[in-house]
């Protein structure tokens, strides 16, 4: 079920509102049962078959994970069990992931013509496996506390951040699911929530679908072996750059407004991108709990940068290449990650050097040439083939780019040209919420000051038209781009 | 009231109100014929050419005689035509399609009781890969996993539906004729702005020779569909005609010269092979009515011939109604169809198949000699742009 579908908006979410807030209160853990439940449909409405996938991944990781815990069954042999548990988490995902890729890879290199049959990709594998095996290293250490089998169902399936995040930490879960909703604070959670959830519903439907019409034409021209026209080749890849942004963090505004909506708070996970001065940055606002998921426990795993410079800068590029392949099994993702690998690299030897831009312009170059780094790392990314990439990017420079002029050209620049604006000036969701804290750990003390919503009459009125214009755009249900990772 | 109480309060009963006022307006106005509730003075400018349209009008009208195809059957196949005479016909061609959609049109008409015999009209052009669905296909009860609660969102308060629901008062505000019947049929041509004979002959002739031609992609994966539906069709003891609609010999001139004439006799022969393999013994009827007819050699108009004027066709891919009603008269099995007019149209059996391209090569061969005009036409149309 898509959060831009009507059955889930006119029919699941008003249930699983109603149910819910009738039921907390003096009943929560009916309540918590309830949602559970309800994120049961939730996932079983794509395919039955793989709740039960689901739900042994479940079973299997909350028994590792009490096994593990000092003092738990395992004993000295915890490292084991764990080491077990993990590769058993990796080995679901590759198989269900992977195993495809790698056959064909291996077909590929040593010519071979091994087959096997196509695997149907569970929705949210990617997402529910690290967020457990962050639990399991996490019991490991020690730091899980007390919980139940409900809780820790509630913290992998709540369907809010089930499908594509974000990737949510068992510590900042568990103690909002055992904590009780005061009768006056269900309300300002719901206005909140709304508010969040209409917002991210406006960027999927209105901004990310409209633009994708400019993007995808472009790509499957190259991948079909023509070379767009230089300025068809901009287009396709500023298109699918604000495509992406608008589909992903409108998918992270709905999901944090969803949880609100529950009286849950969730992890930002966007924070305004393509307003970062430099690669570093560029990832502490981009899919931000990956990023916090990758360093905690990959990045610092592999010894992160306590090993002298050489092993760090290893260690960040093997981050990003697993980073890649994470978001897809292709080598054109695995070479994305591993361009940012590059990137971030290339960043962290020139802050070695000491050299900042402090001035305004040069800051603003640096914005520039970071947006324009981003935009050639998403041509791999989102080409589904490395000629494509190539293709795009020799008509991107000008070289052998073909004749070819999108009719819609003039339209498509004035959407590029005003979503340029749009990221580098408006507040983003989180900022434009500051007052009512609208993600955990939000500290809006930080935040430039900017318009900020208060729940007024006239937001109120605002927002009804927000709302007329998303449902106006609901006859087209697309899927949300992170759903396929 | 605290603030974010009045807050969800203006927020929820302000939005339900106006979508329910726009539900109200498209229910009313109801442009794809979904609900019929109400009969408007405008309700005769509905889109009933769309595939949401189409789809709706096999579910109410208790269609006996379904005429599915391309838009050559929804310009030139009259379901008002005396062959089906007391029972209730229908026209659901579909412009620019291809056997994806036509496929599920079948479908549709297999889901409604009242559906006794389907008239599959078959193009050379719907049996391209590389013809991709329409958006409007994914939005219609065609699509195969639309219903529900999305379908009627969609109806009644999406931008798509109001656009068409507003569309429906201008034209009435301008006085405009509807421009299809109550029965599917598009009314007074293709509907192009260009209205001279010559110039739509070649218009036309441009786009299958720089664009469909250009780009064909014989899908084998078609060929299944269309075995899937007869089958379904024999299934369900729905009676199956396939007719191949007559072309314009230019058109048959322009599949050659994109070296396509290999392919095109191909499929004939896949069309007659999958015509028999659901029933071995009583094979579903193939109907050709392609060839070099003296309907289908009419030369192309002089400039300045208005296109309304031309006999037999609009231009060289879409037929008139007159000749559509000659293809009926054979195809529906008429006795006496033959003394209408010169011989028109064949029926193809397997053991026929191989004298009968031949004779179509002859044909073909004979008309390139006895009109070097009418080559030199298409040689001119052809040399125009360069294939993209």
């Amino acid at each position: 079920m898509l959060f831009n579908s009507p059955s889930f908006l006119f029919c699941f979410l008003p249930l699983a509102l109603a149910g819910y807030h009738l039921l907390r209160g003096e009943h929560s853990t009916l309540a918590r049962t309830w949602l559970v439940l309800c994120s049961f449909v939730f996932y079983a409405w794509w395919s039955p078959v793989y709740l039960l996938l689901l739900l042994a991944s479940i079973g299997a990781n909350y028994a590792i994970g009490r096994v593990v815990e000092p003092g738990g069954l395992a004993g000295r042999f915890r490292g084991g069990v764990l080491a077990g548990g993990i590769a058993l988490d990796l080995a679901l995902l590759a198989w269900f992931k992977y195993a495809n890729f790698f056959v064909e890879s291996l077909n590929a290199s040593l010519d071979t013509s091994f087959h096997l049959h196509a695997i149907l990709l569970p929705l949210a594998i990617s997402f529910f496996t690290f967020q457990q095996i962050a639990y399991l290293v996490d019991a490991h250490r020690g730091e899980t506390r007390e919980h139940s089998f409900l809780d820790y169902c509630l913290f992998v399936t709540f369907f809010p951040q089930l499908i594509a995040g974000p990737i949510v930490h068992h510590e900042e879960m568990l103690p909002q699911f055992a904590r009780r909703i005061e009768p006056g604070e269900a309300i300002p959670h719901l206005s909140v929530g709304i508010t969040i959830f209409t917002i991210g519903l406006f960027k999927k439907v209105v901004i990310a679908d409209a633009v994708a019409v400019y993007a995808t034409p472009v790509f499957d021209a190259a991948l079909s072996g023509a070379a767009p026209g230089l300025a068809d080749a901009w287009i396709g890849a500023l298109a699918y750059t604000f495509q992406l942004y608008f589909d992903f963090s409108g998918y992270s505004d709905m999901a944090i407004g969803l949880g609100r909506m529950f009286g849950i708070r969730l992890p930002q996970n966007f924070d305004s991108p393509y307003k970062a001065a430099n690669m570093i940055e560029f990832w502490r606002r981009w899919h931000m709990t990956l990023s916090r998921f990758l360093r905690d426990y990959l990045y610092i795993g592999l010894g992160g940068n306590r090993r002298g410079p050489v092993r760090r800068y290893a260690n960040l590029m093997i981050t990003m290449l697993l980073g890649g392949l994470w978001h897809g099994a292709a080598w054109t993702f695995v070479f994305w990650g591993g361009l940012h690998g590059l990137y971030l690299v290339v960043n962290h030897g020139w802050r070695r050097l000491s050299i900042t831009p402090s001035s305004r312009a040069a800051r603003g170059g640096a914005r520039a040439l970071t947006f324009l780094c981003a935009v050639v790392a998403w041509v791999f990314f989102r080409a589904e083939s490395f000629d494509a990439a190539w293709t795009m990017l020799a008509s991107m420079a000008g070289i052998g780019a073909g004749a070819t002029s999108l009719a819609s050209g003039a339209e498509a620049w004035l959407w590029i040209v005003g979503l340029l604006v749009a990221v580098n000036v408006l507040p983003n969701t989180q900022e434009f919420m500051a007052d009512h804290r609208p993600a955990i750990d939000f500290d809006p003390g930080l935040r430039p000051q900017g318009p900020r919503w208060r729940p007024t009459p006239g937001y109120a009125l605002a927002g009804v038209v927000i709302t007329i214009a998303c449902v106006l755009h609901l006859s087209r249900v697309s899927e949300f781009l992170y759903y396929q990772f | 009231m605290s603030a974010f109480a009045r807050h969800i309060a203006i927020w929820s009963s302000l939005s339900l109100a106006c979508l329910a006022g726009l539900a109200a307006f498209n229910l009313a106005l109801d442009p794809f014929g979904a609900y019929r509730i109400v009969e408007t003075p405008v309700s005769g400018y509905r889109y009933l050419g769309s595939r949401s349209g189409k789809a709706e009008l096999l579910r109410h009208l208790g269609c006996q005689d379904v005429l599915v195809g391309t838009s050559r059957t929804e310009v030139g196949i009259d379901p008002h035509h005396p062959v089906f005479d007391g029972r209730v016909a229908c026209n659901a061609g579909l412009a620019n399609t291809s056997m994806v959609e036509v496929a599920e049109v079948v479908r549709v008409a297999l889901d409604q009781p009242a559906t006794e015999r389907i008239f599959l009209f078959l193009d050379f052009v719907m049996f391209s890969s590389a013809r991709a669905t329409s958006d409007d296909f994914s939005q219609s009860r065609l699509a195969p996993d639309r219903g529900g609660l999305d379908y009627h969102v969609g109806n009644l308060v999406s931008r798509y539906a109001t656009r068409k629901s507003l569309g429906m008062l201008r034209f009435a505000w301008r006085g405009d004729a509807p421009v299809y019947d109550e029965r599917g049929l598009r009314v007074g041509g293709p509907g192009r702005k260009i209205v001279m004979a010559r110039d739509l002959f070649r218009s036309s002739l441009d786009s299958f020779l720089h664009v469909n031609y250009a780009t064909y992609r014989y899908g084998e994966e078609h060929l299944d569909r269309l075995r899937r539906a007869v089958a379904q069709a024999r299934k369900r003891g729905v009676e199956v005609v396939i007719v191949i609609p007559p072309v314009h010999a230019l058109q048959l001139e322009a599949i050659a010269a994109s070296g396509l004439w290999d392919v095109f006799e191909r499929w004939k022969r896949d069309l007659i092979r999958i015509a028999a393999e659901a029933s071995p013994a009583v094979p579903a009827p193939v109907w050709d009515f392609t060839g070099y007819a003296v309907y289908n050699r009419i030369p192309v108009p002089a400039d300045g011939a208005p296109a309304s004027e031309t006999p037999w066709y609009w231009e060289s891919s879409h037929f008139k109604v007159a000749l559509g009603d000659l293809v009926l008269a054979r195809a529906a099995g008429r006795a006496g169809a033959e003394a209408d007019g010169p011989a028109f149209g064949q029926r193809l059996v397997a053991e026929g198949v191989d004298a009968h391209l031949l004779q179509l090569r002859e044909d073909r061969r004979r008309y390139e000699v006895e009109h070097p005009d009418q080559l030199a036409f298409l040689r001119e149309v052809a040399g125009r742009r360069q294939p993209s």
